[in-house]
């Protein structure tokens, strides 16, 4: 790796490393939280019982359908289909934005832009950042399911296997929406903008797939959504091939960066 | 080393600069003087590649600007018109990160530097006066020895002291064989340091001209006071400016004989010198081609 690029990974991880501390700890302590609480509800009278007499669609849209028959089954209905997704949806466009558009738009990007860097490396170092993070969230989300579980439920054994396949996909997932906001951020000078119409995308795409849940006569929406293809209880109960999606994810991941390289390439900079 | 050939950028307000064509040679000094809003920093933004020129274009030791940008960064140090440095870092991991990406190992120049603008780089930039980021962003433009400086309004928000001590530096720089290409809305700051000067109105250049030129040009003012008003006739051919009560400020450029025999006849009490500065001479050779504009 050549030294700029060293270098440029330095800065772009000193301003991201608080933000990538606090919500994979964050999101590390909601699987605490949640796996504390999973022996009185899983092992709960009439817990069945009452998940039966709710509507179907309801259930499909919370993701309940994987039950809560082990720890990682209730974990995929009560955070990888909601908690999950949230954390990391305000993560990614928090991330990007600051790494990407805050810098070159507000001016204090100046010292490095002016220095011996073109412009594609500057994003694809920033945006190594942003994947270093989301990685290094992913991972402390990860390793925290059987440190709780050992616990809470030593008796329980986790899939490992399951487990990888659910995080590796939301980081592939993520890894598209980030891009979706690096394009943004690369194509707007005004940060706050590329904020707002991020964000705004983002939250539409998950209300499409929430929403396509609810009733079958919406269930088109579902085809309009990103979000679709990460299905945490497919994943866990099987019925989910990841390959497919996984290729796909990459190559979406792999345009929406490289349009960010080609936008920031041609824009002008008010440094 | 720089140049400029029908270098264009136009805003969609209507505002930019108009077919600028200039040249700076190597270990040059070069001064683009104009008002607030003439197009100076647009020029200096097109220079480092941040900018890409509507027409035109311009090069920097044969690099295009705008196609070569890191290569044009690697020679060049810029101080851009208005310092903005990023707040959660101190001075001293600023220096250190712009050493890391020009490869700079050697710290002496840094720490020579960083000792003549009497620095504090463990100061958290974000607590830092206007004065001392500037003082930083002078330090990380020159620390890794570049060949070219381009400089938009170096010295705003100096103290005199730290503005002389920049002018040294300049000078010194310059001696070394350093091109420098200095943007200013203040004459007397181009006149000490550049060889050469450009005034840019409205996005255009209305004069080019070597500062030794204006010099020769240059008129030498006299503040006379009298004892007495002067009758009728008494001063000649005397190029009288301005009369404030007993007080005349004559021109006079070369012919200091004709002045002193007038001064000879009139009841003198005080005479003062003073140099023209170049804004007014500028105005005196120029100023049909800038109310033109």
């Amino acid at each position: 790796m050549k030294g700029t690029t060293r270098a440029l990974i330095r800065i772009g991880w000193r301003s991201f490393q608080t933000t990538v501390v606090s919500y994979g700890f964050g999101a590390m302590a909601y699987v605490f939280l949640l796996l504390w609480l999973y022996p009185s509800i899983a092992h709960a009278p009439g817990i069945k019982r009452l998940l039966q007499t709710l509507p179907r669609s309801l259930i499909t849209a919370t993701g309940v359908t994987a039950g809560l028959g082990n720890p990682l089954a209730y974990l995929t209905s009560e955070f990888y289909g909601m908690l999950y997704l949230w954390i990391l949806m305000i993560f990614t466009v928090v991330g990007v934005v600051r790494l990407l558009a805050q810098g070159p738009n507000r001016g204090s990007a100046g010292p490095w832009l002016a220095g011996p860097v073109s412009r594609t490396r500057w994003v694809l170092s920033q945006g190594l950042v942003f994947m270093i993070g989301l990685f290094l969230t992913d991972l402390l989300v990860t390793l925290s399911i059987p440190s709780a579980m050992a616990i809470w439920e030593p008796q329980q054994e986790i899939t490992l296997g399951m487990l990888l396949t659910l995080n590796g996909m939301g980081f592939l997932l993520f890894s598209v929406l980030a891009g979706v906001i690096a394009l943004l951020s690369a194509g707007f000078n005004d940060d706050q903008r590329a904020l707002g119409v991020g964000a705004s995308i983002i939250i539409l795409e998950y209300v499409l797939s929430f929403a396509s849940g609810l009733a079958p006569r919406l269930a088109w929406m579902r085809h309009l959504s990103i979000f679709s293809l990460y299905r945490p209880d497919a994943i866990v109960t099987g019925h989910q091939h990841v390959w497919w999606p996984a290729l796909f994810l990459i190559l979406v991941a792999g345009i929406l960066w490289g349009g960010a390289v080609w936008l920031f390439q041609r824009r002008d900079l008010e440094l | 080393m720089i140049e400029a050939n029908q270098l264009s950028k136009r805003f969609k307000s209507g505002h930019g600069i108009h077919g600028l064509n200039f040249t700076v040679a190597e270990g040059e000094a070069f001064g683009f003087v104009g008002p607030n809003g003439a197009g100076k920093s647009t020029t200096i933004r097109c220079l480092m590649g941040f900018m890409r020129p509507t027409q035109g274009h311009a090069s920097i030791a044969g690099h295009h600007c705008w196609d070569d940008a890191s290569e044009i960064h690697r020679m060049v140090g810029y101080i851009p018109g208005e310092v903005i440095l990023p707040e959660n870092l101190t001075g001293h991991q600023l220096l250190q990160d712009i050493r890391g990406l020009h490869g700079v190992h050697d710290r002496s120049r840094l720490d020579r530097l960083v000792t003549r603008f009497d620095l504090d780089p463990g100061l958290s930039i974000r607590h830092m006066s206007k004065g001392t980021r500037q003082k930083l962003a002078i330090i990380t433009a020159l620390l890794h020895d570049p060949a070219v400086l381009i400089l938009d309004e170096p010295t705003s928000g100096l103290d005199p002291l730290m503005q002389q001590v920049f002018i040294e530096i300049m000078h010194e720089e310059h001696e070394r064989g350093k091109t420098v290409f200095l943007s200013s809305h203040i004459f007397s700051e181009i006149e000490r340091i550049c060889d050469r000067v450009a005034i840019l109105r409205q996005g255009a250049i209305v004069a080019l001209e070597p500062i030794a030129h204006l010099r020769a040009e240059q008129e030498t003012l006299f503040d006379v006071t009298l004892s007495s008003l002067p009758t009728e006739g008494t001063l000649g051919n005397l190029r009288v400016l301005e009369q404030r009560g007993l007080v005349l400020t004559v021109a006079v450029q070369g012919d200091y004989t004709t002045f002193f025999t007038v001064l000879a006849t009139l009841p003198v009490t005080h005479l003062q010198q003073r140099l023209q500065d170049l804004e007014t001479l500028f105005q005196r050779l120029y100023a049909e081609e800038v109310n033109s504009l």
